[in-house]
């Protein structure tokens, strides 16, 4: 598992991130939301050591001395060996996660083939694209099966299909136990994939919870009854009184009945204090 | 140990990927040599050591740009926060000491062919080799310590190894420069390895060699020890700029 507990960091005389605090338990995927700018990159450095905070502990497993294999971590920037091939890059990342040279080789075909690499494992890393290195980049964390692993934004530029295979990939390290942080600015990806969220902002936790109390808690979901010339807003609490009431006209001419849940996309930006109109709200406008 | 070998595996990869810059060091000498071999002629126990040493200390910006690609190419965050300092530095300088010993070794053995006169063992003179490996890799690790940026490190060690080649007699003979540069010149470590290699390559007993061999290890030791206590990994550099 891991535990963050109240890291706080500056640089200079900015507070980039200040008392945050959550924990990942094993088994669970959560996202971490936040706007550029918002503290998840040097939250995410923190516990991957390469930043050291100026509060507050990072434990990964379970206290103990922390081992190298204990954590997978992908930056946002890649980080590779641009003239050594994907699987010297990946195999090198093995070795780095406490795996012998054997299980490192195993562990590399494994992967290799898991997040679709075959095609180029013997090109140099320098003669692939963005999204082919940012595979290799996020391979490189997962290699040696670590219990905790933290990815800050590992979907940028990975096409549809490379995406959908990432998250499948880490739903199933989820269910064999692994604790999952991922970073992403694809709000629609984390209310897919993952279960909780935390949402960081101007370097402060705001809020923690599971994607579907959130929403539960934040609704606002109304219905949009269409007719064939014009179309109704109403609350979910109304439907059974506004069905109810349909003159003969509209029962005729009723087309669709929609149910609008609200989107984490819109509680995230309302949460941030950026507010988009909602559908009624456009349509009185 | 693990951690080491990994490194040291992956630092020898890197180096067989892009071998260039070492072919460099080490043909560039014997090209020179070739050009010069006739004005030359009965001077081999200068020109020979001379080269080597000169391009043994331009093989400083190689172990410069052994830790400043790690930061262009932003592996060095992940090599900080997965390996002790200690090892981390063993393992990336390990293969550079093979690589330094093999540029002396090559250099020398191939000047043969220019009229150099080997009478000293292959043991003997690879007893010097160390000697000056270590105190190049005590250069370079230093030069990495104190340097910010991969230009700072370029500037650093060409013009380091033209100065302190020069000085100690790498360049010209030490007994044709001035006087005050000849009492200067003991100072550099390029004049013990030149004393050092001269005696080996004529065979003269290991005792009578055993200062110049004794500074050039004592300065290997303590370039490195001011390296390791200058060193922070985690210190502002960065790899242009």
């Amino acid at each position: 598992m891991l535990e963050v507990r109240s890291l706080s960091k500056s640089f200079g005389s900015t507070n980039a991130i200040s008392a945050v605090s959550f924990a990942i338990r094993p088994g669970e995927l959560v996202g971490l939301l936040g706007r550029n700018g918002a503290g998840k990159t040097t939250t995410l450095s923190c516990v991957a050591g390469y930043l050291k905070p100026d509060a507050g502990s990072v434990v990964i497993s379970k206290g103990a001395k922390r081992q190298n294999r204990d954590l997978g971590f992908a930056a946002q920037d890649l980080a590779l060996y641009p003239t050594l091939t994907v699987e010297q890059n990946i195999d090198f990342a093995g070795r780095l996660g406490g795996l012998s040279l054997r299980a490192s080789r195993a562990a590399t075909a494994e992967v290799i083939v898991t997040l679709g690499l075959e095609g180029f494992s013997r090109r140099r890393t320098l003669t692939l694209s963005g999204g082919q290195q940012r595979l290799v980049h996020v391979a490189c964390a997962l290699v040696h099966h670590p219990e905790v692993i933290v990815l800050d934004e590992p979907t940028a530029s990975l096409d549809v299909d490379a995406r959908a295979a990432l998250f499948e990939y880490l739903r199933r390290l989820a269910t064999e136990g692994a604790a999952i942080l991922v970073s992403s600015h694809y709000v629609t990806e984390v209310e897919q994939h993952c279960k909780r969220v935390v949402v960081i902002d101007q370097g402060h936790v705001l809020m923690d919870a599971p994607i579907d109390a959130l929403i539960a808690e934040e609704a606002d979901t109304h219905i949009e009854i269409s007719f064939s010339d014009h179309r109704r807003v109403i609350a979910d609490d109304d439907l059974f009184a506004v069905l109810s009431g349909l003159t003969d006209d509209e029962q005729q001419t009723l087309q669709s009945i929609e149910v609008s849940r609200p989107s984490l996309e819109q509680i995230f930006l309302r949460l941030v204090g950026v507010r988009r109109l909602s559908e009624p709200e456009l349509q009185e406008a | 140990m693990s951690d080491i070998r990994a490194i040291v595996r992956q630092e020898l990869r890197v180096l067989g990927a892009d071998p260039f810059p070492i072919f460099l060091l080490i043909v560039t000498p014997l090209l020179m040599l070739a050009f010069l071999s006739r004005a030359l002629v009965g001077e081999e126990l200068q020109s020979v050591p001379g080269l080597t040493i000169l391009f043994g200390l331009f093989g400083i910006s190689v172990v410069g740009h052994s830790f400043f690609r790690d930061l262009g190419w932003r592996t060095w965050s992940r090599l900080r926060a997965s390996v002790s300092t200690p090892n981390l530095l063993l393992g990336k300088v390990a293969p550079l000491g093979l690589l330094f010993f093999a540029q002396q070794a090559i250099v020398i053995y191939s000047s043969k062919v220019f009229g150099l006169k080997i009478e000293g063992s292959f043991a003997r003179l690879s007893m010097t080799f160390c000697a000056i490996t270590l105190f190049e890799l005590g250069l370079g690790l230093l030069t990495v310590a104190l340097c910010r940026s991969i230009q700072h490190v370029s500037a650093v060690s060409t013009v380091g190894a033209l100065l302190i080649g020069g000085v100690g007699g790498a360049l010209a003979p030490i007994t044709l420069l001035p006087h005050w540069a000849q009492t200067l010149g003991r100072a550099s470590p390029a004049y013990w390895a030149m004393r050092s290699l001269r005696s080996a390559l004529v065979g003269e007993p290991l005792r009578q060699s055993a200062l110049p061999m004794i500074v050039l290890s004592a300065i290997g030791v303590l370039t490195i020890a001011l390296a390791l206590l200058t060193f922070h990994s985690d210190g502002e550099k960065q790899f242009y700029g």
